[in-house]
């Protein structure tokens, strides 16, 4: 997230187009216009959390979902955390999908399983799935938190801050870095020819990283079934679904980390309306 | 509430996006086949959906989940 405020007592040099300054007492970088308006971003006081998390976003199974450009996608290792609360069984469910939509095989897929109910991550780099099954039932209508992590050979993925027990097949640590990747979607997986695996239910504080954080740290994420603020783990991306700069309003999930990967929710274009509410005050 | 609607794909270029919650063509579900498009609003059914058969969310996804609209292909 950038805070951006406006200020007029700056001046520049009748030569100048604009001025870019870093101010050593605010570490704040100030861009100006070239008209004397200048804008302030100060990293400093970067922060996606609020003090609470009152808003997660509803997916009605059927077609909506959040889509975004790639995040981290040089990363050969990484992190995906999110809370997740279903509201159907027996059909697979995208929780987050990063793929190449210029071809059909080459995708990365966080999903619950429709056949196990267990948290499954799935690739594909071209060839066979690699699939990594948990061993816990998630698909139980109550908050879930979730996290997978890869580090650059194998996959460790957890439910409610505690590690699983993996079925692998073809586990081969590929991750985002392994490919080129041209979106990032949440709810529903979006590959060159198929739209689908719909999520049906709330999914809240989604975030990514660009390295395998510990078990430890996992378990801080999960911080006993409470989300909490993620900024000192510094997230490549973060999603606080309705609590962010979007203020339970509009169709753009802002990222509140300090990278800017909005998302874009889709077909769901009256996302306010409290008869198909996408925003919910429904949270873990 | 919000209500379902299964419309040939061919009609979707007669699709008035503003008077339904998908976005664009590019955005909606599309069979497996890509015969056939999902659409949903909220409230009294668009003109240009007059006579189409309209569904609850639970009756939608019954059929969704069927062999028309998923595909083995999705793992």
């Amino acid at each position: 997230m950038s805070t951006l405020t406006t200020h007029t007592t700056a001046s520049r040099d009748s030569h100048s187009i604009g001025l870019c300054k870093f101010n050593t007492t605010t570490n704040a970088i100030e861009v100006s216009d070239g008209s004397n308006n200048w804008q302030v971003y100060n990293p400093d006081t970067a922060t996606g959390w609020s003090g609470s998390n009152t808003y997660s976003l509803n997916f009605d199974g059927a077609d909506d979902y959040l889509i975004g450009s790639p995040v981290t996608a040089s990363a050969q290792q990484g992190t995906i955390s999110a809370w997740i609360k279903t509201s159907a069984s027996g059909s697979s469910q995208t929780i987050l999908n990063t793929s190449d939509a210029t071809v059909d095989n080459k995708w990365l897929n966080l999903r619950v399983d429709g056949s196990t109910g267990h948290l499954r991550f799935v690739a594909n780099n071209g060839g066979t799935n690699s699939i990594t099954t948990g061993s816990t039932d998630i698909n139980t209508g109550s908050w879930v938190h979730v996290a997978i992590t890869c580090n650059s050979s194998a996959y460790s993925l957890y439910v409610d801050g505690s590690p699983e027990t993996l079925t692998n097949s073809n586990n081969d640590g590929t991750w985002f870095g392994d490919f080129s990747l041209t979106n990032l979607s949440i709810g529903r997986q979006i590959r060159s020819t198929i739209s689908a695996l719909p999520f049906n239910g709330n999914i809240d504080e989604v975030a990514v990283w660009d390295s395998a954080l510990s078990s430890s740290q996992i378990s801080t994420i999960y911080n006993s079934g409470t989300p909490s603020d993620l900024s000192s783990l510094s997230p490549k991306a973060w999603w606080r679904m309705g609590d962010g700069l979007e203020a339970n309003s509009g169709t753009t999930i802002y990222d509140m980390s300090l990278f800017s990967n909005d998302l874009t929710i889709e077909n769901a274009t009256d996302p306010t309306n409290t008869a198909g509410a996408v925003y919910q005050s429904d949270t873990p | 509430m919000r209500t379902y609607c299964i419309i040939n794909s061919s009609e979707v270029s007669g699709v008035d996006f503003d008077q339904v919650l998908q976005t664009s063509a590019d955005t909606l579900r599309y069979s497996v086949d890509g015969s056939k498009a999902l659409l949903k609003y909220e409230g009294t059914q668009p003109f240009f959906l007059l006579g189409k058969t309209e569904y609850t969310h639970e009756e939608i996804l019954t059929i969704l989940s069927g062999p028309e609209w998923t595909s083995d292909d999705e793992i």
